[in-house]
């Protein structure tokens, strides 16, 4: 994994979880990699897993079982709230940019429709 | 610790004394070869070559020992953090154990040599020179392996005084200063050992001891005579030291204590570790 | 697991000094950076943290056998053997045979070689695994990754990882802020014979800085 050298580690990964959980790559129940692995994995300190799972887990989108693996959450329901929540967060704040370079709503929804649209097309 | 230290320089120390004793032998052998069938007078001539050569090697050898427990690279016990006092200790037991254990096996080679190159040839033997015959145990008994610990023990004193001119010569800032301190304190270190020589050997004399340990002389104050031996002759070896003295033991002792604590009061180093 | 405090180091060289009061409290589970430009002492501090070097005023806390230490050079006489190391090791320190061993296999690095017989990366590889498996408290590395392929580059980064995960002390000089920025958990950076105070990376980058960003702001 590539990291922006310049945003905290522990916010990039949270948010590469996040995103594997609500895609389903990291389907419910999925038992996530051990600390020691993903550090490796992504070359970085394992204390900085460690927060990293202790965050998720405290947004209860992971639990802990009594072998202390990692697993998400099997209530998909929960998931899908979180990650309208995460739409939202996204949305606002992209909101706001496209507001500062003076885009309106129109415009902006067009190209999204475009960017979406050619890659519909794409695949 | 001082164990440690001997386990892990052991390999280099054997290979040294070995290398050492396979020259002896392969100079015994050697010029024995060149003497079958020779007269008897050159037979004389030639085993005496032969003991001459153990006897450079009696003195080469403590000397290597020596300098090699002087300048041997040794930086890795330190990042061990092996205190610079037990790396001391642990160079100087295994000075003396290497260099002893040399001297015995060279007496105990030479003695073979004396028993094996004259077997059947006393005429040989009678002509070969006593002095030569420094080493061998056949020519001056079993006690003579005293003088194996005895000059481990001259290079050991010469040790602790590289340790003491060392730890004064590191405080020292300039470079013709520091000459100048180690030269002065070699110059008490013969002045003082002289002195003590001078007193054993005076004292020696009174009682019949002699320099070099010989089994029909020697002991401290009261000359107790241990039975039969061959000869009387007193030889000198430079490296020999009167241990069985008491006179030299207590000015020894001395020097020892004086050197202990001069480099605890000193300091080998700023920072020690505890 | 205790902390490592470093209080006050000075070394001076005749009348300069090099090292002009070091300061550091490193607490228990840190991996720490120590930059700086060459020539400005890293490896004389190191000198002096890893038991090489004791002619210098001030306090260490962890000392003698609870640090082991990589030196960019093995300290060892060229003729001697790797399985002599090994038992070196294994007599003055904590140390794991077995793991080193193990770990050896995977290089190619034969324990009957001599010290002579093995190229400058395997020199490396060798002091980095004697150093790694000893059980100190405290692993002090100076530029561990120079003359090393990208293999074994990796794979010393990933047994870091794997220590990092122990409470144990992690110390590294370095110039290769790249391999080890994610991996640091505090830098510092030595200048002027001094040590600029832990500065712990996550907040650095939570501000919107990197690591090389502040090792460069340092040394202006």
């Amino acid at each position: 994994m590539d990291f922006k050298s310049n945003e905290t580690i522990y916010s990039q990964i949270t948010e590469y979880l996040k995103k594997q959980i609500f895609s389903g790559s990291f389907a419910c129940g999925t038992r996530l990699p051990a600390i020691r692995d993903l550090a490796v994995q992504c070359r970085v300190n394992p204390n900085t897993i460690v927060r990293v799972y202790a965050a998720l887990s405290e947004e209860k989108l992971i639990y802990t079982d009594s072998t202390n693996g990692k697993f998400v959450t099997a209530d998909a329901a929960y998931i899908l709230q979180k990650k309208r929540e995460f739409l939202r967060e996204k949305s606002a704040a992209f909101a706001k940019e496209m507001r500062e370079a003076g885009l309106d709503g129109g415009e902006v929804t067009e190209m999204l429709r475009k960017v979406f649209g050619s890659e519909e097309e794409r695949r | 610790m001082i164990r440690k230290i001997f386990l892990t320089e052991w390999k280099e120390n054997f290979f040294v004394c070995a290398a050492g004793l396979a020259l002896c032998l392969l100079a015994a052998v050697g010029i024995s070869l060149a003497g079958i069938g020779a007269t008897d007078a050159l037979r004389a001539d030639l085993a005496e070559y032969v003991f001459a050569v153990f006897n450079a090697f009696s003195y080469v050898m403590p000397v290597l020992l020596l300098l090699k427990s002087i300048f041997s690279f040794r930086s890795y016990y330190r990042m061990a953090g092996v205190t610079e006092e037990k790396r001391t200790q642990g160079v100087l037991f295994g000075l003396f154990v290497w260099t002893a254990l040399f001297l015995a096996a060279q007496m105990i080679f030479a003695t073979l040599f004396d028993f094996i190159y004259f077997a059947g040839a006393p005429a040989v033997r009678g002509q070969t020179s006593p002095q030569s015959m420094l080493l061998s145990l056949r020519a001056h008994g079993v006690h003579r392996l005293l003088f194996a610990p005895s000059a481990a023990v001259t290079v050991c004193l010469m040790y602790i005084m590289y340790d003491v001119i060392r730890v004064a010569v590191v405080r020292v800032p300039f470079l013709p200063l520091k000459i100048l301190v180690a030269l002065i304190f070699l110059a008490l270190y013969f002045f003082y050992h002289y002195t003590v020589y001078c007193a054993a050997g005076i004292t020696g004399e009174l009682a019949d001891a002699s320099w070099l340990v010989l089994p029909d002389s020697v002991l401290p104050v009261l000359p107790v005579v241990p039975g039969g031996t061959i000869d009387a002759v007193k030889d000198i070896h430079f490296l020999a030291a009167p241990i069985l003295n008491l006179v030299f033991l207590l000015g020894e002792i001395l020097f020892c204590v004086f050197a202990y604590g001069f480099v605890h009061v000193v300091g080998r180093c700023k920072n020690e570790i505890e | 697991m205790r902390e490592y405090a470093i209080g006050n180091i000075e070394k001076a060289y005749g009348k300069k000094g090099v090292l002009r009061g070091v300061s550091l409290r490193v607490p228990a589970g840190s991996f720490v950076g120590v930059l700086g430009l060459n020539g400005t002492g890293k490896t004389t501090l190191f000198n002096i943290l890893g038991n090489m070097d004791r002619n210098f005023t001030g306090e260490v806390s962890l000392r003698g056998k609870e640090v082991a230490y990589m030196r960019t050079k093995l300290p060892f006489p060229e003729w001697r053997k790797v399985k002599d190391l090994l038992s070196f090791y294994e007599r003055f320190y904590t140390f794991d045979r077995k793991k080193a061993e193990r770990m050896l296999e995977n290089t190619s690095i034969r324990p009957t070689a001599r010290l002579r017989a093995l190229s400058a990366g395997m020199q490396r590889q060798l002091n980095f695994i004697c150093n790694f498996c000893v059980d100190a408290q405290v692993l002090l590395l100076d530029e561990p990754l120079t003359n090393l392929d990208l293999v074994f580059r990796g794979f010393i980064v990933e047994s870091l990882i794997e220590r990092a995960m122990e409470d144990r002390i992690i110390l590294v000089a370095t110039h290769e802020i790249k391999e080890f920025e994610n991996l640091f958990t505090h830098v510092t950076v030595l200048r002027d014979g001094r040590l600029g105070p832990l500065t712990e990376t996550e907040a650095l980058r939570a501000q919107g800085k990197s690591v090389e960003d502040f090792y460069g702001e340092s040394l202006l």
